[in-house]
């Protein structure tokens, strides 16, 4: 008889530790909710040719190993610590309805060279360089490097239905091109509701 | 000892039949019926905020999954308003996060298989209004490579020029 309990016992046992973890998994249902919140930006204008606002010797045509900015005062003038509206090229109409954070990437270009971005800020052989800035920022150190992709954000906490002005820095591949034919990117300016 | 072996028997059978019923097992569970309470599209409902009628814009700008599990589903529509004057295409995708919250980890390569998008091709018809279901489908084999992680829904206008704008909705995963 001792041992048909026991037997019960062993069997009981068995049954009892992996029903256990079934029931607590029983009080967890998954959950999905959203914040009520409208993100909605537009860019103008929507393109860039470097070195064409002003001009710096032949106006339209680039040079290798050379700073350019899009700022209206001027294709190689450096914009101001900080920056102030008249040295952006590009509007962000902003009529998120929450604080928003602002991303820039630019990606490798297409046709021509086809320089590669350094993802660095900086130049190098067949690869340019980039970065980004805006209104009220110190441009000599809060430019934010614009990498092809995963950029960090070029303004954070933008107040909800504010505009801001913002522009690019561009430095061609330090060696000579070797295609006259131009070349393009696509530049993407991103944004997403605030951390 | 009769009578106690005759309660062990009987409870051995109330604990197998718990144990083979289907509303006990969190795998069968439904996770995220339509009219679940949790399921709240808020931004639908804040029409007094909407921005103006001309402008792209949408919906919501963040979503909360809490409890998730390998083999759960998670589903969320986004909201895409067309503000132009024209007929309009939009792509909506699964986006690799440039950055992410505090405490969130950037997705596994896997994560991009994981997200489904009713129509990735939208065209929206002057100043319209469209809801586009987005569904997280985590296999049941999945590891789970972060306790949190975050990855974004993006929605273009495919008009734009060569400086464009992309609109992204976080997503924000918690597992259990």
């Amino acid at each position: 008889m001792k041992k048909l309990l026991i037997a019960v016992m062993l069997v009981l046992a068995l049954v009892l530790v992996p029903v256990t973890p079934a029931f607590a998994d029983t009080s967890q249902e998954v959950s999905v909710t959203a914040t009520p919140a409208f993100i909605g930006i537009a860019n103008a204008p929507d393109n860039w040719t470097v070195n064409d606002i002003v001009g710096v010797g032949t106006k339209g045509v680039m040079a290798v190993d050379t700073v350019y900015y899009s700022n209206p005062l001027g294709d190689c003038d450096v914009p101001s610590d900080p920056v102030v509206d008249g040295e952006c090229r590009f509007t962000i109409t902003n009529t998120s309805t929450v604080i928003t954070d602002l991303t820039v990437n630019f990606p490798d270009h297409a046709g021509g060279d086809a320089s590669t971005n350094s993802d660095l800020g900086t130049n190098d052989t067949t690869k340019f360089g980039a970065y980004v800035y805006c209104t009220g920022m110190t441009y000599s150190s809060g430019k934010v490097v614009c990498k092809k992709a995963g950029s960090a954000a070029m303004k954070e906490d933008l107040a909800a239905t504010t505009d801001i002005k913002w522009g690019i820095t561009y430095e061609s591949q330090s060696d000579a091109w070797t295609s006259p034919t131009p070349m393009t990117s696509t530049v993407t300016i991103t944004a997403t509701a605030a951390s | 000892m009769n009578k106690l072996l005759f309660i062990l028997a009987g409870l051995v059978l109330t604990l197998g039949l718990f144990t083979s019923c289907p509303a006990y097992y969190y795998e069968e569970t439904p996770v995220v019926p339509p009219s679940s309470p949790t399921f709240t599209n808020g931004a639908i409902q804040d029409m007094g905020n909407q921005p103006p009628d001309d402008m792209n814009w949408i919906s919501p700008g963040k979503v909360n999954v809490t409890n998730f599990y390998p083999g759960a589903r998670a589903e969320y529509p986004v909201t895409v308003h067309n503000g132009n004057d024209t007929a309009c295409s939009f792509s909506v995708n699964y986006r690799y996060p440039d950055h992410v919250d505090e405490d969130f980890m950037k997705p596994s390569t896997n994560v991009q298989d994981w997200v489904i998008v009713a129509d990735t091709t939208p065209l929206l018809a002057p100043k319209e209004t469209r809801d586009i279901l987005i569904t997280l489908a985590m296999p049941e084999d999945a590891n789970i490579f972060a306790p949190q992680w975050e990855f974004w829904i993006s929605v273009q206008d495919t008009s734009q020029g060569m400086v464009k704008t992309e609109l992204c909705v976080r997503w924000l995963v918690t597992m259990r």
